[in-house]
């Protein structure tokens, strides 16, 4: 881990950036009072979108999904088509912030949130459709596994169940890697809103700051805190992407699986992962260099970060290309004439435009980026990046209808029309995901203040030490030393350590190796309770699965064998993704004793600072028989001085 | 339950004269009422006033609500009074009746439960539908609760009673006595009750003067002319096919729609069928102007203008003679020669068929070639004229403008509608002093009478009619008039006897009185099969006259107007019935409405597209409406379509098409020469319910030529991963002959009316988003279309393939499910399970042949309430937001089920007929258990024409098809 003392600044943020003003910038966003306008303005923009999203599914509860064009044939149309394309760029927004994470990739600060938040947010949005999109909506539910008592079970073989179950499996993954993602955010934002209140006698402000001090459930920085939490993080990013996966082999499935024209394919998973990273990483580059235009951030999303954007949407927009064209290539070479058939009316039937969407959008476009100098250009990078994003839609479109509108016999085929209802459900998907992304903007940090703390060069702090003691006879719980760097109270927590007798923490704004390693923390426990977790899950899910359809609600469907296990895997998979996450975050939760939010570190003079830029030693006793005076010589006797050293009141 | 009017219960009953009567002993009568009225029984010994008081009360108001209709010649409907043992009141009880087309009866079974007509079901018993039924029989059950259909007499369009009526009445008839009917006019829609005419005659001893006129919108006067010149005397045709080898139609209508239909169809299949299994397959020759469903199922269609046609008749009849006929187009020349040779070489054993709408001459030719053929006799049969002949209307406007008509009854006609627009017939109207009008609907004509009476439907009256054949059918109520109304006996009754008489009453005396065997196993024969034991019209024997057909016609220059009934409503008779106006046309596939057909060559010159609107215009009246470019339509012709731009207020056809009934004349009703044809510039989106798509070398439709190596699929199976559990029950299953399927769109209507399948409107079908779980495709067959004929010219050779769900035992839609609500059951039969249907439409969108349908919207939602007692309470209404399909009508098979757990026997082959099966006229659809080895079905689908459709995708349809035939390739000679 790299440490703000020593390490040499980054290419991937401004040089002149500290720790210090990388949390002004990013907290004065939710904190600060700039722009307030143009934000107002962009809520009001979403509000009306969203009232329109209110009108049309008014209308659609009122008279039925007939207010849309689907008719029969094309049973789905625009719904389906939305929801694959909201679900496909939370896919690619999750897949790549996890990638990120896992590579170890150490500039992922400046886009992870903004990519994280967009596959929450993406998911949300795409989740309406599941819902409004049935004749019934009101009987949503029967798609889940819920107790009733009629002793009915959904029908696991069906892929619309497999996303039930993957829809909730990535927003409990997405919202937990998201949130774990910002609870050290939420502790600096914390300190800094009460700062600002104190300064300004506010009390809102104090408020604020007491919810920020909630949602980051007490986090105080402390070593064995951040250990634990790198663990579950990590466990997450790796949980997330496999659920993407999972996702996106259940949504194609649910055409691949059928024996329809253009659907039927055993390439569609690997296509539809690819046009959900492609879309994903287009709609992360829109959002990107929007927010580093309104809100100045230049300075934090580097142009390095936006070759970076260009670089992917190169790979990934060629890699779409090779997708659709080996696919395409492979219908020609087959001798199916309804494959053939269905190739041609994609390109000249009524829905080409939306196959030429993909063409002129997601083909083109990205290939422009073949020249070096084009790529960190952001307007540039913007305009691809929404072509992109456009371009999967019309792909989405054209994989759908063209197929449902003429599949074999020509006495079915039907064409459809989009109806003004189904344009405002869609306006209004936009507008609630725009609404919420603003909402966030204005609450939580855009850029991972932590992720760009790793990279900034810590300077320009001043050595002055808050000096205050304990109140005289007040019961002491531990004497603190204030550091500047994590190396400092790595070495620290090696001197101290070897009084036996004594508990040492240190606590700081990054999680630190070499200080989890000077504490002798260990790395186990918590993969632990994931891989338990996960495989419980699994296992609850393909038993439930099984049992079901094996024993206890056997019919025949489709002609399929009882025991159909393939087609148990994607919820199976998701599934227990999701309970692993669940348990490494609880037992991140629970081994670290938080949420706690009142806690004696809190009472060392000046930790406001540990989530900013100061590091801290903490050495207390086991029991009550405490010697701070000799806690306090040791302090003093350290190689690296400490800028205070405190008795801490319990 | 007995059949109504015999009710024969020891004890009570119903006498002849109409009341009720108990025994006079009185200890017998309380036991009678202990039996029969149980509910009423503690009344004989528990004088409970207050209970009295409250049955009274309930008493007196039906009373009350009865007395409201206070029309008094009635015939009594009463409820079953004995109930036979294992009968409960929602026991299914069965009616021989019959349904009406142009007053020609079909032989039906009427299906009725707890006292409602729900569904209309062939007669087998019946000498000429023999178990068939068309479109409108089928349809007319929804006619019969109709709630725009007229509820009571008007004068002046003001309500008014029957009472009023008849006193408004007093002072003219007794004028029409005193002077012999001078001046009394009675104007009749078509006929063919014996009894009515019966009663016409009578009138007419009775008041000499008078004078009766018909109006027949789709005449016969043509046929009876032919018949006349040929014969001598006028002469009604039908056809015995059993045993032919050729049939030639000029401009025919063998296989269409109209009074012929089901007959003629059920012939020509049963000796298509025989002939193929002979190895010599019957063949059909059609030459026609507008295609239709015989020229579209004709082995050697030519698509030929009018005058062609005649040429060709005239060439026929020419060679026949010995002759060679006039000079023809090369192509039609060869048509010519090999119809002639054809026939030549089957003589007694061919038919020569000419439409409704052929020419004069053209019948003519027809009747002398069967003649000289020797068909005549053997083949083609003849009567005395079955409708009723008046004089024509022509005269009869005539008439009225002379001032020669004071009083005009109006008997089931709507002349100010659908009279041949020349004839200025409401303007003619206007000089008769009492017009007195009497239909189904306050229609078009209603407005301008004096007097308007509702009549009632033949599904709740006494009648009789005949069916082509002569048979004499009977036409039984199953149901009180629910808007009250008369029959067309009981209104004549009315007016001329001097104590009105109900229908039963003057049915019975009809049949009863006639001479000659026992009058009341007469009466019962007729209840119990719907036939008139020794009713029928004898067969004439007829020969030659000297003479021949006039000279073809000199050629036409311009275009000619074509006018054809409308395949679904007919003259406008059925134009509010909404299964039929949602019932696509079988070739266009349009609903809702009307087009102008024309030829693509015509559209190309012309620069016409579909729906382009066009005014046509001829004898100096014109007509706008869009355009349909129709493939096999002769190119010098427009069709125009009947039935169609009806005005009368508040109907459910108004509105819909155009009217082409004002381009029409008097003296030739079936075309009209020098009509022109301009674009308006405007544009209309024409309602089909079928991409016209051809089938781009895919092997949807199966052509086995005779002598070829069969087609079809043979017995293996291709295999599979899914392990195949075979069923341990029945396996239910269906094969649909393609050859025999006429597309007639029977079985469509009879599935709406079984499945209580909703109908949405033109709106919803542009959608995409009609529901009818069976579907009629047509295939161009191009095999059939001769060598030399092609592009705009080439005749429509059509294949007709219904496509009902076909029960996949590899059911891709049930995979998709998310909820279980579409599966197996142990039958075999894919189910639709409604009220778990949470609307995903996963299954749809997953099944390869598209059958399911989706209710969009609540479409059965908001029906009339008498529209909501039609329902067949056995299958469940659908909602809105829940998927349908086809489900082998699972309520008649789980009935069959049911009575085999109760018996303890199995279900024998063909007890469990499905709605479109039954109502197919040409039995081209077989169903049955696929486990009982020497089933029906299980026979059929060994045939080795049967093949399945998409039957690569290895779903393993329960529904397969049977190859269509046809002749030897050219090749094999």
């Amino acid at each position: 881990m790299p440490s703000g003392a020593t390490q040499a600044a980054s290419p991937f943020i401004d040089a002149g950036q500290t720790y210090d003003s990388i949390g002004r910038t990013l907290a004065g966003i939710p904190l600060g009072r700039d722009g307030w306008g143009r934000w107002w303005l962009a809520v009001a923009a979403s509000v009306v979108l969203m009232g329109l999203l209110v009108v049309s599914l008014g209308f659609l509860f009122l008279d039925g999904v007939a207010v849309w064009g689907n008719n029969v044939p094309v049973t789905w149309a625009l719904d389906i088509v939305s929801y694959d394309w909201w679900i496909g760029i939370a896919c690619g927004g999750l897949l790549v912030s996890g990638m990120f994470l896992l590579l170890g990739v150490e500039w992922r600060g400046a886009l992870n949130r903004i990519s994280e938040t967009m596959a929450l947010l993406a998911a949300a949005a795409a989740a309406v459709y599941p819902i409004i999109h049935l004749g019934r909506p009101w009987f949503f539910y029967w798609n889940l596994p819920y107790p009733n008592s009629f002793a009915l079970w959904p029908q696991f073989r069906s892929p619309l169940y497999w996303d039930a179950i993957d829809i909730l499996s990535f927003l409990g993954l997405a919202s937990g890697f998201w949130f774990v993602g910002l609870i050290p955010d939420l502790a600096m934002l914390r300190d800094r809103a009460t700062e600002r209140a104190l300064a300004h006698g506010e009390g809102r402000g104090l408020l604020r700051a007491q919810l920020y001090g909630i949602a980051a459930l007490g986090w105080r920085g402390s070593a064995v805190h951040w250990h634990r939490w790198t663990r579950a993080y990590r466990t997450l990013a790796l949980l997330g992407v496999l659920a993407v996966v999972s996702l996106q082999i259940g949504a194609s499935v649910m055409f691949a699986g059928t024996v329809e024209p253009g659907w039927h394919d055993t390439l569609l998973p690997v296509t539809y992962l690819m046009g959900a990273m492609f879309a994903g990483v287009g709609m992360l580059s829109v959002l990107t260099v929007i927010l580093r235009d309104a809100f100045g951030l230049a300075a934090l999303i580097t142009e390095r970060h936006l070759r970076v954007l260009g670089w992917m949407m190169l790979a990934l927009g060629l890699a779409n290309i090779y997708c659709e064209v080996t696919g395409d290539f492979v219908t020609l070479l087959g001798d199916d004439r309804y494959e053939t058939a269905n190739l041609a009316r994609r390109a000249t039937g009524p829905v080409a435009w939306s196959f030429w969407m993909l063409v002129t959008a997601g083909f083109l476009p990205p290939l422009l980026l073949l020249i070096p100098a084009l790529r960190g250009r952001p307007g540039l990078l913007a305009w691809i990046g929404g072509m992109a994003a456009a371009g999967i839609w019309g792909e989405h479109y054209t994989l759908i209808v063209a197929t449902l509108q003429h599949d074999f016999l020509p006495s079915a085929a039907q064409a459809t029309r989009i109806t003004f209802f189904e344009w405002a459900t869609f306006a209004g998907s936009a507008g609630l995901f725009l609404f919420l992304l603003l909402i966030f903007l204005r609450v939580l940090p855009v850029i991972s203040m932590l992720g760009a703390r790793m990279l900034a060069l810590r300077t320009g702090a001043d050595r002055v030490g808050a000096t205050s003691r304990a109140e005289p006879g007040a019961p002491i719980w531990g004497v603190a030393g204030e550091f500047e760097s994590a190396e400092q109270i790595e070495r620290a927590v090696s001197v101290l350590r070897k009084h036996r007798e004594w508990r040492v923490d240190a606590y700081g704004p990054l999680p630190s190796r070499g200080v989890s390693e000077a504490l002798g923390l260990e790395l186990h426990g918590l993969t632990g309770f994931a891989l338990a977790g996960g495989l419980l899950g699994a296992a609850a899910m393909f038993g439930m699965c099984s049992y079901a359809t094996v024993w206890d609600y056997v019919f025949d469907i489709g002609g399929r064998p009882r025991f159909s296990w393939p087609a148990f895997m994607v919820p199976t998979a998701s599934f227990g993704c999701l309970c692993a996450g669940m348990a490494a975050v609880g037992a991140m939760c629970v081994l670290n004793r938080l949420p706690r939010l009142n806690h004696p570190a809190f009472n060392i003079p000046g930790f406001r600072r540990a989530t900013v830029d100061r590091f801290f030693v903490v050495a207390h006793g086991h029991g009550e028989d405490f010697d701070a005076d000799m806690a306090d010589q040791a302090f003093r006797g350290l190689q690296d001085a400490a800028l205070t050293v405190s008795r801490v009141p319990r | 339950m007995p059949p109504l009017g015999q009710v024969d219960v020891p004890g009570v009953g119903l006498h002849r004269d109409g009341r009720w009567r108990l025994p006079a002993d009185g200890e017998a009568a309380h036991a009678m009422i202990r039996e029969r009225f149980a509910a009423a029984a503690n009344l004989l010994h528990t004088p409970d006033r207050r209970h009295f008081m409250r049955l009274m009360a309930a008493s007196l108001a039906l009373a009350g609500l009865a007395g409201c209709d206070d029309d008094d010649p009635h015939d009594e409907i009463v409820p079953p009074v004995t109930q036979t043992e294992g009968e409960s009141p929602t026991t299914v009880l069965t009616y021989a009746s019959s349904t009406l087309l142009d007053g020609f009866a079909n032989g039906v079974m009427v299906t009725t439960r707890a006292g409602r007509p729900l569904k209309i079901e062939g007669n087998p018993k019946h000498p000429w539908s023999r178990g068939g039924t068309d479109v409108f029989g089928q349809a007319s059950v929804l006619s019969l609760y109709d709630p725009f259909r007229s509820q009571s007499v008007q004068f002046q369009t003001r309500d008014s009673d029957l009472s009023a009526f008849r006193a408004a009445m007093l002072s003219p008839l007794a004028q029409l006595r005193a002077s012999g009917g001078a001046g009394f006019a009675l104007l009749l829609g078509p006929l063919t009750s014996p009894s009515v005419m019966a009663q016409i005659a009578a009138m007419q001893a009775a008041w000499p003067k008078m004078r009766v006129f018909t109006h027949v919108p789709c005449t016969r006067e043509a046929a009876y002319q032919a018949t006349a010149r040929a014969f001598g005397r006028p002469l009604e045709t039908h056809w015995n096919l059993a045993g032919a080898r050729t049939i030639v139609t000029l401009e025919g209508d063998l296989l269409d729609v109209g009074p012929q239909q089901v007959g003629a169809a059920r012939s020509w299949a049963a000796a298509r069928r025989a002939s193929a299994a002979s190895g010599l397959l019957m063949q059909m020759f059609a030459a026609a102007s507008v295609p239709g469903l015989t020229s579209a199922k004709a082995d050697h269609g030519l698509c030929a203008d009018p005058d062609l046609v005649e040429a060709l008749a005239l060439g026929l009849l020419a060679r026949t003679q010995g002759g060679s006929g006039p000079d023809l187009p090369e192509e039609a020349a060869a048509w010519r020669d090999a119809a002639f040779r054809a026939l030549d070489a089957a003589k007694g054993a061919s038919v020569v068929q000419a439409g409704l709408h052929a020419s004069l001459p053209v019948q003519e030719a027809a009747q002398r070639l069967n003649a000289m053929l020797g068909n005549t006799g053997r083949t083609v049969l003849h009567t005395e004229p079955l409708q009723l002949r008046g004089e024509s209307i022509a005269v009869l406007a005539d008439a009225m403008r002379h001032g020669e008509v004071g009083t005009l009854l109006m008997l089931g006609t709507d002349p100010v509608y659908d009279a041949p627009g020349e004839l200025d017939f409401s303007g003619a109207l206007s000089r008769v002093a009492l017009k007195i009008h009497a239909n189904l609907y306050v229609d078009e004509t209603a407005v301008y009478a004096d007097w308007h009476l509702p009549m009632v439907h033949p599904l709740e009256s006494w009648g009789d009619a005949r069916a082509l054949d002569g048979s004499a059918g009977i036409v039984q109520p199953t149901i009180a008039p629910l808007y009250g109304g008369r029959s067309a006996a009981e209104i004549l009754s009315l007016l001329f006897d001097a104590e009105p008489r109900g229908g039963l009453d003057l049915l019975r005396a009809h049949w009863l009185d006639a001479p000659g065997g026992d009058a009341a196993e007469r009466w019962r024969h007729a209840l119990l099969t719907g036939v008139f034991e020794d009713g029928t019209a004898p067969l004439q024997s007829v020969r030659a006259v000297a003479g021949g057909p006039a000279k073809a016609s000199p050629r036409v220059v311009g275009l000619q107007l074509a006018f054809r009934p409308d395949p679904t409503v007919w003259d406008g008779t059925w134009a509010d019935n909404g299964w039929l106006q949602e019932l696509p046309k079988p070739l266009s596939k349009l609903v809702w409405e009307s087009a102008v057909q024309v030829s693509p060559a015509l559209a190309r010159r012309a620069g016409l597209a579909q729906g382009d609107v066009v005014t046509v215009a001829a004898g100096g009246r014109s007509v706008s409406g869009p355009v349909w470019v129709q493939q096999g339509q002769a190119d010098g012709v427009v069709a125009l379509w009947l039935g169609y731009g009806k005005r009368a207020v508040g109907q459910l056809s108004a509105g819909l098409g155009f009217d082409v009934f004002g381009l029409r004349s008097a003296t030739d009703p079936w075309l009209a020469a020098g009509a022109t044809l301009h674009r308006t510039g405007e544009t209309r989106v024409l309602a089909s319910t079928a991409d016209h798509a051809r089938m781009n070398g895919s092997d949807v439709v199966r052509i086995q030529h005779v002598g070829a190596p069969p087609v079809g699929d043979g017995d293996g199976e291709q295999p599979t991963l899914y392990g195949g559990h075979r069923p341990d029950d029945r396996a239910w299953g269906m094969v649909i002959d393609l050859d025999s399927c006429i597309g007639c769109n029977a079985c469509v209507t009879a599935c709406q009316s079984e499945n209580n399948i909703a109908i949405v409107g033109r709106d919803e079908v542009l959608n995409g988003r009609e529901m009818h779980w069976l579907r009629v495709d047509a295939y161009p067959v191009q095999d059939r279309a001769p060598a030399s004929a092609a592009g705009d010219l080439a005749p429509l050779a059509a294949s007709f393939m219904p496509v009902p769900c076909m029960h996949c035992e590899q059911a891709p839609c049930e995979v998709g499910c998310p909820v279980e609500a579409t599966l197996h059951d142990h039958e075999g039969l894919n189910l639709m399970v409604y009220n778990r249907c949470i609307g995903t439409r996963a299954c749809s969108g997953y099944c390869p042949y598209k059958v399911r349908r989706f209710n969009y919207a609540d479409y059965s939602a908001g029906a009339a309430p008498s529209i909501v007692e039609q329902r067949n309470p056995d299958v469940t209404v659908r909602a809105r937001g829940v998927m349908e399909k086809c489900t082998y009508c699972v309520q008649r098979i789980a009935e069959a089920r049911a009575v085999s757990d109760r018996t303890n026997t199995p279900i024998a082959d063909g007890t469990v007929q499905t709605a479109c099966q039954s109502a197919c006229p040409t039995q081209a659809i077989v169903f049955g258990d696929l486990a009982m080895p020497d089933s029906m079905v299980s026979r059929a689908r060994r045939d080795p024409r049967r093949y399945a459709l998409l039957g690569e995708l290895n779903t393993r349809p329960r529904t397969t098809y049977l190859a269509t035939l046809a002749p030897p390739n050219r090749g094999e000679g």
